[in-house]
């Protein structure tokens, strides 16, 4: 039987623009940093340059996100708190001593490399590894933990935004190493078609299984792949940041331009991902 | 019912620094000659046992709303609750064509559940709470990072637009340690909700606790909601439906 609701009070949504920002440029940060220590410990010391790059663009990439996450607090100047108090039941209390401990590896990593010590990074590729997975995790279990939001807790949410992360990093280490010898370039682009190609099975299997459930689920499934949530989901990062790419790289990994292309599409369709999941996840009322 | 000395209604705010001591001022002159009355503040049943950690809790019988949203002005009044936001609203909702159809309330409020996920996820520990159940702020402590309002799965927190920090019902705290009851208890005009101690076995909640069918919002979510329902509706119950 159809009914009308009269009046209800939906307060307003808590998480704005700039928390998608922030996680889109931590994601960027960390998966930068996964390329450079990922180059150092499996590749070697042929991929120097482009270990430099990326290790100089991680912090730059992380810094100002976190800028965007002071700024988006009710009460910016209190974000000392955060390491003041600790609550083990809370993501974000543990993230938040993740996320810095990362910041200052990423930043003592740059500065080696900028001296001119790359050749002393290798501890410090472990250990800064092993963060950078944690930093990109961490967003996507951020949101899990609120189980009030159904297209946030779902197990596959923090693995997704992990895979993004290390996607969104290649492709913008791809983008800056545009002098570098086009053998590695092409390593690096046939690694990121392999990673896209995760995310794109990982996001699939995701809103394949809220499309076909019923209830509140098909309710969100519905929010997320019609309207303008369904134009940036579906069109921006399933077809131009996953499929796109990955069919141009399939192809033809050499040409700068193809690379070039594909980087850029990966990078809008992650930030298109987070949009959808941050926003349209709290697009249904909670009560 | 023997009274509590100490939550003697006359006794009230005499260290109280609070928005509302205006009120609380007029009311240790006035209330105090009123008491007797009753009325103006109903005094909360104390406890028959005293040495038990006490544990409030509310009960909103729907069989006696009747939909007037006084308990929501009378929130909005005693809390200084800015415009824009609420700590205690009505939610409503009609079904059916006329001549079969009705309307159907849902007081709502902060449900200071006994597993609250605004409290786990709080990074600096700022929302805490107390022993006896009420879920408080510190408001000192928050940073406004709005994790707590994701957190609860009740829509039931919002960012104080003046202050920058989070804020929701507090069940009147500081009337409840003075031992009146809060506010919208006691304006309800149909006596509606019912406050008290659940962890005590005489008092009216944890009788129509015990004794009704009762339900609460979201209980698959296992946050154990403390504000119970009598007689709630599904339709209005859930999230936004435009059909059940
Ligand atoms: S209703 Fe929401 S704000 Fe209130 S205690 Fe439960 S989880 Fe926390
Ligand atoms: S907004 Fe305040 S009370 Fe809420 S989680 Fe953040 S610090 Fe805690």
């Amino acid at each position: 039987m159809e009914q009308v609701i009269v009046y209800n009070v939906e307060h307003h949504e808590a998480m704005g623009v700039l928390i998608v920002i922030y996680f889109f440029l931590s994601g960027l940060g960390a998966g930068a940093f996964l390329t450079a220590a990922g180059l150092r410990l499996f590749g070697g010391e042929k991929y120097a340059r482009i270990e430099k790059t990326a290790a100089i663009a991680a912090p730059l990439l992380l810094m100002p996100g976190l800028l965007c996450l002071v700024i988006e607090l009710g009460k910016p100047l209190r974000f000392l708190n955060m390491f003041f108090y600790f609550n083990p039941s809370s993501v974000a209390s543990w993230g938040v001593w993740v996320i810095n401990i990362f910041l200052a590896i990423a930043v003592l990593y740059a500065f080696l490399h900028v001296i001119g010590k790359a050749g002393m990074v290798r501890p410090l590729a472990y250990l800064g590894f092993v963060f950078a997975l944690a930093v990109g995790f961490y967003s996507g279990m951020l949101l899990y933990q609120m189980h009030g939001y159904i297209l946030w807790h779902s197990a596959l949410i923090p693995v997704i935004f992990l895979v993004s992360a290390i996607a969104s990093g290649l492709a913008v280490v791809l983008l800056l190493s545009g002098s570098a010898d086009a053998d590695q370039t092409r390593v690096l682009s046939k690694v990121l078609a392999v990673v896209v190609g995760v995310d794109l099975v990982l996001a699939l299997t995701e809103v394949l299984t809220l499309a076909w459930s019923s209830g509140e689920k098909a309710a969100v499934a519905e929010v997320i792949l019609s309207g303008g949530y369904g134009f940036l989901f579906i069109g921006v990062y399933l077809i131009a940041g996953l499929v796109l790419p990955l069919m141009v790289l399939a192809r033809q990994r050499t040409s700068r331009n193809v690379q070039v292309v594909a980087a850029v599409l990966v990078l809008v369709g992650t930030l298109a991902m987070r949009y959808v999941i941050v926003m349209g996840g709290q697009a249904l009322p909670l009560s | 019912m023997k009274k509590r000395e100490k939550n003697n209604v006359g006794q009230c705010s005499a260290e109280h620094e609070r928005p509302h001591r205006r009120r609380e001022v007029l009311k240790v002159g006035v209330l105090g000659a009123m008491a007797a009355w009753a009325g103006a503040g109903k005094v909360l049943a104390s406890s028959e046992t005293a040495n038990k950690q006490r544990r409030y809790a509310m009960v909103i019988d729907l069989r006696r709303c009747v939909g007037c949203h006084a308990c929501s002005v009378a929130c909005k009044s005693e809390n200084n609750v800015p415009l824009g936001v609420w700590r205690s609203w009505v939610k409503q909702v009609e079904r059916g064509k006329f001549p079969n159809t009705q309307r159907h309330f849902l007081p709502r409020l902060c449900n200071h559940c006994e597993e609250p996920a605004c409290v786990a996820a709080c990074p600096t520990k700022a929302t805490y709470k107390r022993e006896d159940g009420i879920i408080l702020i510190h408001e000192e402590r928050c940073i406004g990072c709005k994790l707590c309002m994701v957190a609860c799965p009740y829509d039931a927190r919002f960012l104080q637009p003046d202050k920058g920090v989070v804020n929701k019902c507090t069940f009147c705290e500081h009337r409840v340690d003075q031992g009146v009851v809060p506010a919208c208890v006691n304006t309800c005009q149909g006596k509606a909700r019912i406050f008290g101690d659940l962890n005590d076995p005489t008092s009216e909640v944890a009788k129509l606790v015990a004794r009704e069918p009762i339900q609460v919002l979201k209980p698959e979510l296992g946050t154990k909601p403390r504000v119970f329902y009598i007689a709630s509706d599904t339709g209005v119950a859930g999230r936004i439906r435009k059909e059940i």
